[in-house]
C-alpha cells in the first residue's frame, strides 16, 4: 500500500523498477503541495503530459495547501484526461507507468492517480501483407491493441459487440481483448476461451502465435483456430457467432472455432457474383487436392500404374524419364526438398535478395537440372504446378508441404495403394478434429445441407440476409 | 452432428452403413458371380425387403424397452443370458471383419493394386484400421461419409461417361428368369447386409433419433445397388456373366481423357470403405464387450486386439484357400438373418425375465 509521504513512495517505485533508466519522476508544487509525476520515457505523448498534467497542476491556487483538497481537485475539479484510474500500490504504479499511464502523487495522499497519456511509436494503419483482396478495405491490423479494437469498433456501432480486455503474461503483462457479438456467439464459448486465457502459463508474450497453441485442441497438423490480419475478415467471423482474441503486439487477430472449409472461403467470393464465387471456390478445392496429390500421384502411376496414364501421354513421359539416371521417387523427392529450401529462403531473405534466390533456383537451376538430364520435365513440372497450386489455398502453406512429401513417400513407394492409405489416415486424422465441440470436416461431413448455401457456392445476397448467420446452427443439424 | 449429445447424427450413420454394403456388392467374393438378367433386380429388391422384415420386430422391441439399445436390453438382466448372446455376437463379427479384409484383399489384388503384396495390403490395411479405431467412431463415420461422397462423384462422373453405351433395350419385363434360383440368390444378396446388425449393435453411439438409421439405410442402399443393376445389365448385357468385379470394370471403361481410365480412383475407393467397414466392425465388437462382458476400458484394448485377430484371420484365409470355400458357404446362407433373430430373442427372453422379476417383486 502506499504511504502518506511521498518521498518513501518514490523510493519504493524506484527500488520495484530496479532503479531503470527510463523511469522518470519529475517534482512540482501543485498548490502549496509537494507532488510527483511518474511515467516511463517513450511511453508517453510528452504534449499531452504538459497540456493535461502539469498545466492544470501549475494553475491550481498557491494558497491551497491541504492535500487532500488538491486530491479531490485532481479526481474531480480539474481532469484532466478522459483515461484515469486511482492506484493504491507501487506495483500497481509500476504496472500503469510501463503501460504507458503518468502517475501523480501527492505528498500526505495515501493514493496516486493515473493518467492515460499513452504516445509509444506505432505503425500506422497499412494493407495487409497476407489475404490481400481485390475489392474491399485496404486496412489490416497493426500492433497497438487500441488502434485494432478502434478498427473492430468502428465497423460495429451497436452494442451488440463487446470486448473484454485483460492482461496475460506475468513479465510481459501482455493486455488481450477478448471480442465477441454477444446475441449471436455462445456464452460458453466465450467463458470457454476467457478460462484458456487467464490459466496462460507464459510469462513473455511476443505474438499471437504465443497464445494459439492454448486455443487449439492438440491436432498434430490443423489448426482449429483461425488468424487474420484483416478487420473486416475478424467482423465477418464475429458476426457468424465466433469468439475473436486481439493481442497487443501482434497484426494477427485470433478466431475460434474455424473449420476445415473455411480455408477455401476469401472476402472477395462476397463482393463478386455468386457463380464466380462457386467457380473460384472450385478452383481453391482443386488446387488444394492438385497440390498435396500430384507429386505423389504421379510417382504413383510412373511406378506402380501406368496403364492408368493415356497412351499418347505415356510415350511422352516415359522417353523423357528414360534420359534421367534416377528413380521416379528419388527424382520427386529431391525436386521436393529443393522446392521447399527455395521457398524457406525466399520468406527469409531480404526481398531484393529473395528476388536473386527466385531467378537463381527457378531459371538457372529449374532449367539446367533437366537439360543436364538429371531429372525428368514432366517431374519438375509436376512439382511446380503442385507448388504454385499451394499458394492458392495461403492458410494452409505448412500442412501441404508436409502432406505432399508424405504422399510422394507413400505413392512413389506402394503405389495408388499407399497413396489410399494415406489419403485415408489423413481423413479420418482431420475428420477426428473438433473445434470447441464443431467437427472440423463440418459441414461436409456430418453434412449439414442448410450451410452449402455458403460452402462450395455462395448463394446471392437476396437469399443470404434472409436469415442471420448462426455458425452453431450451420454446424448442429448435419446428418440428421 | 446432434447438438445435444455431440454424437453423429442417423443420416450419417446410414450413408457409411449403405457404403459399407455397397462394398461387399463390388468386391464379391472369389468364385461369386453376378447374373445378367432382370431376376437380378427382384433380388435386390426383395432381400432388402426381407432385411426390413427382419429389422421391424427388433425396430419395435427396442421401442418397447424405451429407446435403449438391444444389447443393452438384451443384457441388463441376466449374466447368463448376457454372456451367451456376446459370445455367439462376437464370433459373428469377428467372422465379418475377416471376410471384409479378405473381400478387400481379394479385390484389390486382382485388380489395380496387383502388384501390391498380400504382405504389404495386409500390413498397410492393419495401419490404417488401427488409426482408425484410435480416432473413435465419429471420426470414422465422418471419413466414411466422405468416401461415400466420393463414390456417389464417381458413380455420376462413371454414368456420365458411359451414358453413349447404355443400352435400356437389353431390358425386357421379367421379374424371374429361373424361379429355382431366386430363393438362393436372395438369401445371398441378403447375407450381405451385415450392416443391419451393426444398426442395432452401435445403436448408441447414434446421435438424435437412432430408430432412423436402419430405415434411411435400407431404401438408400437398394437405390444405389439397383441403380448399379441396371448400368451393368444395360453396359455389359450378357457378358456380365463373364465379369468377376462388374463395377471394376465399369469404371474399367470409363476413359474420362485425362485419365485412360478411373479403375484406379475405384479401387481407392473400396479400399477405404473396407477399412471403414473393419473399423464399424471392430466399434461393434466393443460395444458388445463393454455391454455384455462389462468391460470398462478394457474394451479399447479388445477392439485393437480384434482388429488385429481379425486381420490374421483373413490372412489365413488368403494363405489356405481350401478354408475358403466353407466360409463362402457360410457367407451366403444367410447369417445375418441369425444375428439379427438372435438379438430379437434375446431382447424378448431379458424382457420376459424382466417382467417375472416384477411380478416377483409385486406379490412379495
Amino acid at each position: 500500500m502506499l504511504e502518506k509521504e511521498l518521498e518513501k513512495n518514490t523510493v519504493n517505485v524506484r527500488a520495484l523498477m530496479k532503479n531503470s533508466s527510463d523511469l522518470t519522476m519529475k517534482y512540482a508544487k501543485a498548490g502549496g503541495v509537494n507532488v510527483c509525476v511518474i511515467s516511463c520515457d517513450g511511453q508517453i505523448d510528452t504534449n499531452r503530459l504538459a497540456n493535461l498534467v502539469y498545466r492544470p497542476l501549475s494553475g491550481i491556487d498557491p494558497e491551497i495547501c491541504d492535500p487532500r483538497r488538491i486530491a479531490a481537485m485532481i479526481s474531480g475539479e480539474l481532469l484532466i484526461a478522459g483515461d484515469e484510474k486511482p492506484v493504491e500500490s507501487p506495483e500497481e504504479i509500476v504496472a500503469a507507468v510501463t503501460a504507458g499511464f503518468c502517475v501523480i502523487l501527492i505528498d500526505g495522499v495515501e493514493k496516486g492517480w493515473a493518467i492515460g497519456i499513452q504516445g509509444f511509436e506505432t505503425r500506422s494503419v497499412t494493407q495487409p501483407e497476407n489475404h490481400r483482396n481485390i475489392r474491399g478495405s485496404r486496412e489490416g491490423f497493426v500492433e497497438a491493441l487500441h488502434t485494432n479494437m478502434s478498427l473492430v469498433r468502428r465497423r460495429v456501432k451497436s452494442p451488440e459487440l463487446v470486448l473484454t480486455t485483460m492482461t496475460v503474461g506475468k513479465t510481459s503483462r501482455t493486455e488481450i481483448c477478448v471480442c465477441r457479438m454477444d446475441s449471436l456467439s455462445d456464452r460458453k464459448l466465450a467463458d470457454e476461451v476467457i478460462r484458456r486465457l487467464e490459466t496462460l502459463p507464459l510469462s513473455l508474450l511476443l505474438e499471437s502465435g504465443f497464445v494459439q497453441p492454448f486455443l487449439e485442441n492438440r491436432h498434430p497438423l490443423f489448426s482449429e483456430v483461425g488468424a487474420t490480419e484483416r478487420p473486416d475478415v475478424f467482423v465477418s467471423k464475429l458476426y457468424e457467432g465466433r469468439i475473436g482474441v486481439i493481442i497487443d503486439g501482434s497484426p494477427f487477430a485470433l478466431f475460434v472455432p474455424k473449420l476445415f472449409t473455411e480455408n477455401f472461403i476469401m472476402l472477395d467470393d462476397y463482393v463478386e457474383k455468386p457463380v464466380f464465387a462457386l467457380f473460384i471456390r472450385l478452383i481453391r478445392y482443386m488446387a488444394f487436392l492438385i497440390s498435396i496429390l500430384l507429386p505423389g500421384f504421379y510417382a504413383a502411376l510412373a511406378n506402380f500404374h501406368p496403364e492408368l496414364i493415356p497412351d499418347a501421354l505415356l510415350r511422352n513421359l516415359a522417353a523423357a524419364e528414360s534420359l534421367t539416371p534416377y528413380s521416379v521417387l528419388t527424382e520427386c523427392v529431391i525436386l521436393d526438398i529443393f522446392y521447399e529450401i527455395m521457398r524457406e529462403a525466399g520468406l527469409r531473405l531480404p526481398s531484393n535478395v529473395g528476388h536473386a534466390v527466385s531467378i537463381v533456383g527457378g531459371i538457372v537451376i529449374g532449367d539446367i537440372v533437366v537439360s543436364a538430364g538429371l531429372v525428368g520435365a514432366p517431374m519438375l513440372l509436376a512439382i511446380a504446378i503442385a507448388s504454385i497450386s499451394g499458394y492458392i489455398v495461403s492458410d494452409l502453406g505448412n500442412q501441404i508441404s508436409l502432406m505432399r512429401f508424405v504422399f510422394i513417400l507413400a505413392g512413389g513407394l506402394f503405389g495408388l495403394f499407399g497413396l489410399t492409405v494415406a489419403a485415408f489416415m489423413l481423413c479420418v486424422s482431420v475428420c477426428s478434429a473438433e473445434s470447441y465441440g464443431m467437427p472440423f470436416t463440418s459441414p461436409l461431413s456430418p453434412f449439414s445441407a442448410r450451410a452449402m448455401r455458403d460452402t462450395f457456392a455462395r448463394i446471392s445476397w437476396r437469399k443470404l440476409a434472409r436469415t442471420d448467420p448462426d455458425i452453431f446452427e450451420n454446424g448442429g443439424d448435419e446428418n440428421e | 452432428m446432434n447438438k445435444k449429445t455431440g454424437l453423429t447424427g442417423a443420416a450419417g450413420f446410414a450413408a457409411v452403413f449403405a457404403l459399407s454394403r455397397i462394398f461387399s456388392e463390388t468386391a464379391l467374393l472369389p468364385g461369386v458371380y453376378i447374373e445378367y438378367g432382370m431376376q437380378r433386380f427382384t433380388a435386390v429388391i426383395l432381400s432388402f425387403l426381407l432385411a426390413a422384415a427382419v429389422y421391424i420386430p427388433l425396430h419395435i422391441a427396442t421401442a418397447k424397452n424405451g429407446g435403449a439399445s438391444p444389447l443393452e436390453a438384451a443384457s441388463g438382466h441376466n449374466k447368463m443370458l448376457s454372456g451367451f448372446v456376446g459370445a455367439v455376437i462376437t464370433v459373428y463379427l469377428l467372422f465379418c471383419a475377416a471376410e471384409t479384409g479378405l473381400r478387400a484383399h481379394y479385390y484389390a489384388s486382382s485388380t489395380a493394386f496387383d502388384s501390391a503384396p498380400s504382405a504389404y495390403f495386409y500390413i498397410l490395411i492393419g495401419a490404417a484400421l488401427l488409426f482408425t479405431v484410435s480416432r473413435g467412431i465419429n471420426a470414422t463415420v465422418r471419413a466414411g461419409f466422405l468416401a461415400a461422397a466420393g463414390f456417389l462423384l464417381l458413380l455420376a462422373l462413371i454414368t456420365a461417361v458411359l451414358l453413349p453405351d447404355i443400352k435400356p433395350d437389353r431390358l425386357y419385363p421379367s421379374l424371374a428368369d429361373s424361379p429355382d434360383s431366386l430363393a438362393g440368390e436372395v438369401l445371398d444378396e441378403f447375407s450381405r447386409s451385415s450392416e443391419l446388425l451393426l444398426c442395432a449393435l452401435l445403436y448408441g453411439s447414434i446421435g438424435g433419433r437412432q430408430g432412423r438409421c436402419a430405415w434411411i439405410y435400407i431404401p438408400l442402399s437398394c437405390a444405389v445397388i439397383v441403380f448399379m443393376t441396371f448400368l451393368y445389365n444395360t453396359v455389359f448385357g450378357r457378358l456380365l456373366s463373364l465379369l468377376d468385379y462388374p463395377f471394376y470394370t465399369l469404371s474399367s471403361v470409363s476413359d474420362i481423357t485425362l485419365l485412360h481410365r478411373i479403375n484406379g480412383i475405384d479401387v481407392m475407393i473400396w479400399v477405404s470403405a473396407a477399412a471403414v467397414r473393419l473399423a464399424l466392425f471392430t466399434f461393434a465388437f466393443r460395444e458388445t464387450v463393454r455391454t455384455c462382458f462389462s468391460a470398462g476400458k478394457a474394451a479399447d484394448i479388445c477392439g485393437y486386439v480384434f482388429a488385429a485377430a481379425a486381420l490374421l484371420l483373413s490372412e489365413l484365409f488368403t494363405a489356405y484357400p481350401e478354408l475358403y470355400e466353407p466360409m463362402k458357404t457360410v457367407c451366403s446362407s444367410g447369417v445375418p438373418l441369425a444375428a439379427v433373430l438372435l438379438l430379437l430373442a434375446a431382447v424378448s427372453a431379458a424382457g420376459a425375465l424382466r417382467r417375472n422379476k416384477e411380478r416377483k417383486a409385486v406379490r412379495t
